[in-house]
């Protein structure tokens, strides 16, 4: 198992850095000159050329790229944002913790109200629960998140008023008192936390609804059946541990998500983010940020791989032992 | 307020535009909410604002966005501010000036009782400093263009700045009071690529009636009043909070909710939605419109792409000989017939519902050299352009509804910025006009970025939909002088010594009447020659809540005088509240 899991730290490393290699080559010839973006559409060539100096976008693409690694492996410094000139490893930071945040609890939400309802629906096949499930949970798996957001948003924000429409905290969030502050967070948290949760909720739903059928149908079960094993002890027991093994794959597959997949939510609900973050790094070409942002979850994506192996190969004696 | 940018327009028009407003008022080109006359003014309140992006620095002097500069305005003091006839100014941190006996310099008299919001007072050195950061392109100030007809700035004493310049003009009090001044021992060490990173970038040290309590990124921008503001008891509001909502639907939503109290560039159909409300006595947020500082225009190319290609773009001289004209648009009479073929008034109301006015001409319409009557008007005639474009060789001999000359079909692209529903709809339109005349024009969206680095730049495009934001300050260099021929924004690649001379002249009258004469001239040479076909301009939809006194709005922005704003205490809110006897 550790010969195993030294070749796959190997294929992180290398597969890291061949995707960090392609995104920086890719952003930077994408097009969009970032000197007439920063600089007035007036100012003299000269100005643009120093601008260009200063961002270090007169050299050659491969000198660019080795500064910029050296820079980044090293002494971890991804660069100074053109547009704002703040520190881009202090913008990430600052952006991380709203987005990790949302899309933290909206995962939890999600695995937990999918996981469960998947497992109850199997349990009650063909039934009306498992029909009335089963379809309210394709409509989230096929519902646009920020469709599914503006609907809860007119309820709740603007018809109901019960919920502020966005922002992360109430602009007056510091003259709150302790318990004030708390509830504060919550109640911006409850809309775009649900519209999130509910999509993950749903694919989570689909998953663990067929592998629980399927571990349902399997002979073991059926030979359990058969020795008069009470239902719950089958189901609890027998069916659901093994059920569970490709949610940790879609678990795997989903960290790329915290980090950079409630764009839309952010949007939608005027939250602070990396979606946002990089949004607005695209649209105006800093390159910096883009390539940050664009690593964080490049990284995640293949953290979340490995992590998935790692975790197959603890809990799955087969691919253990194989 | 802001003067804004250097030549006379030159921001892209391309965040947020979609504007279609469809109310049926008339258009006040200014909005006074004047203060109730029975009440005493008091102090204290909240201003909840929106900004639509965030602000990328609060700078003055590498600020280029619109949200940064809003912010900026209500940090940092000018010597002088713009009035609303955008002519004359009224002073702010200069007293008075003069013009000294040679015409050639002005005196500032500056106040002595201004202080940086770290205490040390406000002295002539700052104005001084503030130029010279200004004047060296190395800083990047965005502005530099005003200053160019300064040669130097010399602090008298503490209280009195001269400026001298290198000809007498009518614009020197303009190019003068330009950019927010900066404090000196802040700055003063710094290199321009240490200001690029500085602290002050996002901690500004200003002088202004409000100072920076927070920037949350993404989020909020929360300014307080400064204790120490000269003109006490303004500012009269506590703070003012800005918001930071890129998304329009948000928008709307904050408003109607209350989580707002003041936003401008409302789509159309939300404009509306408030103003009904407000009419019915529902709302609480009046709806403000007032002619902006928007237009948008077809530009031809002038020239073949590849004659421009060929030139040394560090030399203007002998630039006429090695450009040969565009096949299609090299020719005058044909966008004279372009521009009769299309029904201008009816794009117009299709694209903006009543909120626009017809352009016809190279002079927005809020500067003081605007004259109507000055410009040619290429009323819409179908026939009489048909038979322009027969008279220039373009007949449909193989009778497929397209014009041919010889062996040139008479199709080409048109292109427009992706992401604003306004200029795609006109764009639809004009290939439906033009169709009817036997023109093919094909429609093309573009990320903005691409349009500007692939198209505009290079000038690789037959035919342009665009549109400017418009500065202040009357000109027309950058767009149609040739000495910015090799401008990224002198798209069209116009040339004429005749428009050279003339507006030479126009920026050097010292007189009113004569500049006047020149800008007419103007008017009539380029709304003839056609560079452009003008389209439309632009109205503006903004809301603000009834409970704010003495709120002036206008084309130089709707934070002009926040300073004075306030709210009478019967209807204050209970956030307004909040910060009360607060310092």
């Amino acid at each position: 198992m550790i010969k195993r899991l030294i070749s796959r730290l190997i294929e992180f490393i290398v597969v890291l850095f061949i995707g960090v290699t392609i995104i920086f080559i890719i952003i930077h010839l994408a097009p969009g000159d970032p000197s007439l973006q920063f600089c007035s559409p007036t100012a003299p060539l000269e100005q643009r050329e120093l601008l260009m100096h200063r961002f270090g976008l007169d050299q050659p693409l491969w000198k660019q790229y080795t500064i910029w690694l050296k820079n980044a492996v090293i002494q971890f410094d991804f660069g100074i944002s053109f547009f704002s000139g703040k520190q881009v490893g202090k913008m990430v930071r600052q952006a991380l913790s709203p987005t990790l945040l949302l899309t933290g609890l909206a995962l939890l939400f999600g695995i937990l109200a999918g996981v469960f309802l998947g497992i109850q629906a199997a349990i009650r096949q063909n039934k009306f629960f498992d029909r009335f499930v089963t379809t309210i949970m394709f409509a989230f798996y096929s519902m646009p998140s920020f469709w599914l957001g503006l609907i809860l948003l007119q309820i709740f924000a603007v018809q109901l008023n019960w919920l502020p429409s966005s922002q992360l905290v109430s602009v007056f969030h510091e003259q709150f008192s302790c318990g004030a502050r708390l509830w504060d967070y919550c109640r911006h948290l409850i809309l775009p936390v649900s519209t999130l949760g509910l999509i993950f909720a749903a694919s989570f739903y689909r998953y663990s609804r067929n592998a629980m059928l399927t571990a349902l149908s399997s002979e073991y079960i059926l030979a359990a059946q058969a020795r008069g094993t009470p239902r719950n002890h089958l189901i609890y027991r027998y069916a659901l541990g093994n059920s569970l093994l490709p949610l940790i794959s879609l678990v795997g597959t989903s960290l790329p998500v915290l980090f950079s997949g409630a764009l839309m939510i952010e949007v939608v609900f005027g939250l602070p983010g990396l979606g946002r973050l990089m949004t607005d790094a695209v649209l105006t070409r800093d390159y910096p940020v883009i390539v940050a942002a664009a690593l964080l979850s490049f990284f995640a994506a293949i953290i979340g791989n490995l992590m998935a192996d790692i975790i197959y190969l603890i809990v799955d004696p087969r691919l253990r032992h194989s | 307020m802001r003067i804004q940018s250097p030549g006379l327009h030159l921001f892209l028009v391309i965040l947020g535009l979609l504007s279609t407003c469809q109310q049926k008022q008339s258009v006040p080109q200014t909005a006074f909410i004047q203060p109730n006359q029975d009440t005493l003014i008091t102090s204290g309140g909240v201003l909840l604002a929106a900004l639509n992006a965030e602000p990328e620095t609060l700078n003055p002097l590498s600020a280029l966005s619109e949200p940064a500069r809003q912010v900026i305005g209500l940090i940092f003091l000018r010597l002088a501010n713009i009035n609303s006839d955008l002519t004359t100014f009224t002073p702010s941190l200069a007293t008075k000036w003069d013009t000294l006996p040679d015409a050639r310099a002005l005196r500032f008299h500056l106040r002595t009782d201004v202080r940086w919001q770290d205490g040390v007072p406000v002295t002539a050195r700052d104005v001084q400093f503030t130029f010279r950061l200004q004047s060296n392109p190395a800083y990047g100030w965005d502005g530099l263009p005003f200053k160019t007809n300064i040669t130097k700035v010399a602090a008298i004493d503490d209280s009195t700045v001269i400026f001298f310049f290198k000809h007498p003009s009518r614009t020197m009090l303009m190019d003068a009071v330009e950019g927010e001044i900066l404090p000196e021992h802040v700055l003063r060490e710094m290199t321009p690529d240490q200001l690029l990173a500085a602290d002050f970038n996002q901690q500004p040290v200003g002088n202004g009636p409000f100072q920076l309590v927070e920037w949350k990124p993404q989020q909020t921008i929360i300014l307080k009043r400064n204790p120490d503001y000269y003109d006490y008891p303004r500012p009269y509001l506590d703070r003012v909070i800005f918001k930071i909502i890129p998304d329009n639907a948000n928008l709307t939503r904050q408003l109607l909710s209350g989580e707002l109290d003041l936003a401008e560039n409302l789509l159309p159909r939300d404009f509306e939605r408030l103003s009904l409300r407000w009419r019915e006595g529902k709302g609480n947020l009046r709806p403000v419109s007032f002619l902006g500082r928007q237009y948008d225009f077809i530009a031809w190319n002038l020239v073949e792409p590849s004659s421009y290609r060929s030139l040394d773009h560090r030399r203007t001289d002998n630039i006429i000989d090695k450009l040969r004209p565009h096949r299609l648009f090299g020719s005058r009479t044909v966008r004279a017939a372009l521009t009769m073929a299309l029904d201008r008034q009816r794009i117009g109301e299709i694209v903006n519902g009543e909120l626009f006015r017809p352009m016809n001409g190279p002079i927005p319409l809020i500067l003081w050299a605007y004259n109507p009557n000055a410009n040619h008007i290429w009323e819409y005639n179908p026939a009489r352009a048909r038979q322009l474009l027969s008279a220039e060789g373009w007949q449909d001999n193989d009778y497929d509804g397209i014009l041919e000359k010889g062996q040139i079909k008479f199709q080409f692209e048109m292109l427009t910025n992706s992401g604003n529903i306004r200029r795609q709809h006109a764009l639809t339109l004009i290939q439906d006009q033009l169709k009817a005349i036997g023109v093919a024009m094909r429609p093309r969206l573009v990320e903005p970025q691409v349009l500007i680095e692939k198209f505009i730049v290079p000038r690789e495009f037959d035919a342009l939909l665009f549109g400017w934001n418009v500065g202040l300050k009357m000109e027309l260099t950058s767009l149609f002088h040739s000495s910015t021929f090799f401008h990224p924004f002198h798209f069209t690649s116009y040339y004429s010594t005749t428009f050279d001379i003339l507006e030479d002249r126009a920026r050097a009258a010292l007189d009113t009447r004569l500049a006047q004469q020149q800008w007419d001239k103007i008017a009539a040479l380029l709304s003839e020659e056609l560079p452009y076909t003008w389209l439309y301009y632009k109205v503006d939809c903004a809301a603000i809540h009834k409970r704010f006194r003495n709120v002036i709005i206008d084309q130089r922005g709707v934070f002009v005088n926040v300073a004075e704003w306030w709210i009478p205490a019967a209807e204050r809110l209970p956030h307004d509240r909040l910060f009360l006897n607060q310092p």
